[in-house]
């Protein structure tokens, strides 16, 4: 599960609660509780997880040696559970390219009014520079317009009343709260408002404080204590990053400071702005502002080679059998890092995300054990670089190892919490897409009900690699165990005591629940049955949001 | 299986996973595909890769069903690994009357490390003892002394007992018991044919491996290493000519013995270094025989990642050697339990670390058993079953000697396969693979490889000429089908072994078995 794109990460580093305090249990004692004879589907099931969350394993980080030894584990495990290769050139690997970017240097930037002199801004106390991977050496000059949150859709549209073809924007980071959780996790991402940004012809964009932050609006200061951080994305074929805006790239942020110097003598005070800006929900009027801004960023771009690993199951059917169901899992976690109270630097992520790749393994279990092929073909996904943002999904999903028009449908897995025994389910963005009744279905089978989305400012539906398939175009859901009953606490706990941290581990405590494991695979088996044999294929539903963004199929 | 001889590099090229394969064929060729591909760089011992390797046996023990056999309920069994290599050249310097010989390193002789006593300095009259073996000390007195032998045994013996008692630690262990306080050790015609110390000088300061407080090395430590040139110094102005013994070795006849009236003062200094490595150990409990264990084992452990081959490729990455044989374990191990039906007897399967390095993990193993000592009553072991032809027969190292013999040969009746002798004992197999380990702590034990009828001497030989310790030695050698059936036979015999009424026992009167006190022998 990807962090929430905040420079600090917005799960605080929580201490080890008191268990630890406890006087150790003879070794023997602790063993024969971890060893516990388990029938044969949950020892299956805990045995990927024993394997990829191994300290040995050291976290599993895309580009990596061990998440190479992973996607081999991955590989054989398909394998072996008859499912044939759908990678690059009949091996069950496809190369992921990826690039890690950050900005080389400081950069610079500098405004001009009309007639005067330039003058340079300041790096760190006026701007901060973004760094640019299909460019490593760019250079913009054009002019500024103010365009508010930078949003047009939900009946909100912040470039009313402006032309900024050619011109560079300027908006706060955030959504309203107005907004549905989804959608407003949706809009508040710089990635949707830079393509809203290349849609109305901007050149390009730039992030201003605001007055108002959280909900994915930060202090200029906490920017600039990680300003020059890596981020990571796939090189395309020429060996550039891949940028989605390529003629809108992220140029920065200004400060408070010096975005009150961008609007003297502008039609607006940015007074006024900054206290407009107090109210989430408010909306300002867009306006060109009386300068224009010349910006040099450079890039240092490093080439990394991981894998996604894909086994495909043929689909029977005659007609609909080309049509693919993908099943996705993502393969990497975030390695070797910051010690623990322990002294633990090892994040083996046995939750996040060996639990999901080996469900994903479990479900090629089932298809091969039912004794009856799919009528669509199932493509079983594992993917690298999903903790660095999804990047090996969307390579996958914008480069896919089989007709991209044939995948119908993505079910994703990714860090379901199984700790303790679910009585309903929370399936993300069911109820865009048929997909919602599918997972009812599914859930009713095996005896639980099904919730909605729990904890919306979470933003969960944008943070797995699910989303990269909707952004295609493509129905996706994926599932957590539910918060019915014990759920919200065990929920809460995992989130609160081992995301992200070196005790998301095989043995963690409260101890992963195998029988839950099981269950959980086996309505992820039946979800993924009914969609592949299912006489129609998902449909986003009529007028959905995302469905609509995206160009999807949709329900007449 | 033990590297003994230097082979020549050759070109193969690894297709993918792809071929249609049964489900039983599938699953041993996804062990060794994973195993033994590039991104576990031939899991050399010491390597975080044979880390993995071992995470990877204990996941799969658990997912066919196997309870952990490691001590305190765990599946890993920490070896504590003592690596040792010459810290230098050494010296070895000659005196007879006033004249003194300063012999060379590399033409003359070469130091061995001796990590008990990383600075060795003996200084003694020579004896020449021959062989080295009992009853050759009959009538010498070499009390104090530094005994002088061939690195080789009577020819007389069984070519098992001959690689056997050809080892130096056997040597030493018998030069010890008369007193002798070190040993030089002497390439004989044999070696000189398959391994000549011309050929080991450039290996001269490749490391080795021990446990740490393995009770080898011991008293008579052999401390030094000499080729013919060093030889004929050494018996140079002696009663005992070196031509002499030369030709006797080669006629197989008695050598002539005694003091050389030389005194040799030599030095060996070994560099020592500390690494932790781990067998893997999985149980299925028995029933009413379950305080009785029979042990499948199998080396997970290769060489790593080496001098590139013609095609430029750097690791070994060992599929046949052995990852395929830790498959069939893994294998057996699940057709024991898929069987529905317990063994009598507790089988134990081990995944042991540095055969390579010199059976050391399955040493450590038999010497530190994770079960009762004394329970073990049989290993069946499982190293570099060559597995690229329709085989007709088996080799089973140490069949003769036991009990197991005559289970693996009716198993094998069964199959319609007949048992061959080892047909290239000169290769010293029956010491070079760690069924070796068992036999040494009194336990029968066997090796199984498909034999060479048919059209086996020419895939067995080609294996060994092209892919043997190379990094051509890829999974697309291997074919499954074969596997298949050598896993079948493999649990057969495990499982008569398992559920016999009588434990395996040794031949009565069975030199291995007499030796190593072993039940049924005397």
């Amino acid at each position: 599960m990807l962090r929430l794109t905040a420079p600090l990460g917005l799960v605080a580093l929580a201490a080890v609660p008191a268990l630890a305090q406890e006087a150790p249990a003879p070794i023997a004692q602790t063993n024969a509780l971890r060893n516990a004879a388990l029938p044969a589907d949950q020892a299956a099931l805990k045995s990927h997880i024993m394997f990829l969350a191994s300290d040995q394993m050291r976290g599993r980080e895309a580009g990596s040696a061990e998440y190479d030894i992973a996607a081999q584990y991955v590989a054989s495990q398909f394998y072996e559970q008859g499912l044939r290769p759908a990678g690059d050139q009949g091996s069950y690997l496809q190369k992921v390219p990826l690039i890690r970017y950050k900005p080389a240097d400081k950069g610079s930037m500098a405004f001009v009014r009309k007639g005067g002199q330039p003058v340079a801004l300041v790096f760190g106390q006026d701007y901060l520079p973004a760094g640019n991977p299909s460019k490593t050496a760019y250079q913009l000059t054009a002019p500024v317009v103010f365009v508010g949150y930078g949003i047009a859709g939900l009946g909100r549209d912040d470039y009313r009343g402006v032309d900024v073809k050619g011109k560079i924007v300027a908006f706060f980071g955030g959504a309203p709260s107005k907004f549905p959780a989804e959608e407003r996790a949706h809009f508040g991402s710089p990635a949707s408002k830079a393509e809203i940004a290349m849609r109305k012809g901007a050149v390009g964009y730039i992030s201003l404080e605001s007055p108002r932050t959280g909900h994915g609006s930060y202090p200029f200061s906490a920017v600039a204590a990680n300003w020059d951080r890596a981020r990571v994305t796939w090189a395309e074929a020429d060996g550039t990053g891949h940028l989605p805006t390529p003629t809108a790239p992220a140029l920065g942020m200004l400060s408070k400071a010096a975005a009150a110097r961008l609007f003297d003598g502008a039609r607006v005070k940015w007074a006024d702005v900054a206290r407009l800006a107090q109210d989430d929900d408010a909306r300002f009027k867009a306006i060109e502002l009386p300068v224009t801004l010349s910006v040099t960023l450079n890039t240092a771009n490093t080439p990394i080679t991981s894998y996604n690993v894909a086994g495909i199951l043929p689909g029977s059917d005659p007609a609909i059998g080309k049509e693919v169901v993908v099943l996705s899992a993502h393969l990497d976690h975030v390695g070797v890092g910051k010690a623990d109270a322990k002294g633990d630097t090892i994040y083996n992520g046995a939750m996040d995300n060996a639990v999901g790749v080996a469900s994903l393994i479990e479900e090629a279990r089932r298809f091969g054990a039912s004794g009856k092929p799919p009528r669509r073909s199932v493509l079983f996904l594992a993917v690298t670089a999903e903790e660095l943002g999804l990047v090996g999904a969307d390579y996958f999903a914008q480069n896919p190892t089989v007709p991209k028009q044939s995948i119908v449908a993505d079910v994703n897995l990714d860090m379901p919490i199984l700790t303790y025994k679910f009585e309903d389910v929370t399936p993300f963005g069911a109820a865009h897409s048929t997909l919602g009744e599918t997972v009812a279905r599914a859930a009713a089978q095996i005896g639980v009900g099904m919730g909605g989305d729990p904890r919306p400012d979470e933003a969960f539906f944008v943070r797995s690699d699910h989303y990269r398939f909707v952004q295609q175009g493509i129905p996706s859901v994926f599932l957590w165990p539910g918060e019915k009953g014990p759920g919200k606490a065990a929920t809460d706990a995992f989130l609160s005591t081992h995301y992200h941290q070196p005790s998301d581990d095989l043995v963690q405590q409260p101890a992963i629940d195998w029988e839950s494991g099981a269950r959980f695979v086996d309505v992820n088996y039946r979800i993924a049955r009914e969609i592949a044999d299912a006489d129609a294929k998902p449909m986003w539903k009529k007028g959905d949001f995302f469905g609509t963004l995206f160009g999807g199929p949709m329900e007449k | 299986m033990r590297k003994a001889l230097i082979l020549l590099p050759l070109l193969f090229a690894a297709p993918a996973l792809a071929q249609e394969l049964t489900p039983a064929e599938a699953a041993l060729k996804a062990h060794v595909a994973f195993l033994a591909s590039d991104a576990m760089r031939g899991r050399d011992t010491g390597s975080p890769e044979l880390a993995v390797a071992e995470q990877y046996a204990a996941a799969q023990m658990l997912a066919v069903g196997l309870k952990p056999g490691g001590p305190n309920g765990a599946w890993l069994q920490p070896v504590p690994l003592l690596a040792y290599k010459p810290a230098d050249h050494g010296s070895l310097v000659l005196k007879r009357g006033s004249a003194e010989t300063i012999l060379e390193w590399g033409k003359d002789y070469i130091p061995r490390a001796v990590p008990s006593n990383p600075k060795l300095s003996l200084s003694g009259p020579v004896v020449f003892a021959g062989y080295g073996s009992e009853a050759e000390y009959k009538g010498l007195h070499v009390k104090g002394a530094i005994v002088a032998v061939l690195r080789d045994a009577p020819h007389s013996n069984a070519s098992d007992v001959r690689a056997h008692l050809g080892t130096p630690v056997e040597q030493s262990r018998t030069a010890a018991a008369h007193g002798a306080i070190g040993i030089i050790l002497i390439e004989g015609n044999a070696r000189h044919a398959i391994y000549s110390f011309a050929a080991t000088v450039p290996h001269a300061q490749s490391e080795a491996m021990t446990w740490q407080g393995s009770p080898d090395g011991g008293a008579a430590p052999a401390f030094s290493y000499l080729g013919f040139d060093g030889a004929a110094r050494l018996f140079a102005g002696s009663k005992i000519k070196w031509d002499e013994v030369l030709a006797a070795d080669k006629a197989d006849r008695k050598l002539p013995l005694g003091p050389l009236g030389v005194t040799a003062t030599g030095t060996a200094n070994t560099a020592l270094r500390t690494l932790t490595s781990n067998n893997v150990v999985g149980l299925i409990e028995g029933t009413d025989k379950k305080a009785e264990y029979v042990v499948i084992s199998a080396h997970l452990d290769h060489v790593g990642v080496g001098d590139p081959d013609a095609k430029g490729d750097t690791i070994y990455n060992g599929a046949m050697d052995n990852a395929v044989g830790t498959a069939s374990m893994l294998e057996v191990a699940r057709a024991f339990t898929a069987s529905g039906k317990r063994p009598r007897r507790s089988v134990l399967f081990v995944a042991v670390t540095a055969e390579e390095q010199g059976l050391v993990g399955s040493d450590y193993f038999a010497a530190n058993p994770t079960v009762p000592k004394g329970s073990i009553v049989a290993d069946v072991n499982l190293d570099m079953p060559v597995l690229t032809y329709k085989f007709e027969d088996l080799v089973v190292y140490g069949a003769d000697r036991t009990s197991i013999g005559p289970t693996v040969a009716a198993v094998a009746r069964a199959e319609g396969l007949t048992l061959t002798p080892d047909p290239a004992p000169e290769q010293a197999s029956f010491v070079r693979s760690d069924h070796y380990s068992f036999v040494r702590a009194g336990i029968p034990a066997v090796s199984l490889e498909p034999g060479p009828k048919g059209p086996g001497k020419a895939a067995i030989d080609a294996f060994g000429e092209k892919h043997y310790h190379q990094p051509s030695d890829e999974v697309a050698l291997i074919d499954f089908s074969q596997g298949v059936r050598f896993v079948k036979l493999n649990y057969a015999i495990a499982r008569a072994l398992a559920d016999g009424d009588q434990r395996p026992l040794w031949n009565k009167g069975d030199f291995f078995g007499l030796l190593y006190n072993g039940a049924g022998a005397k």
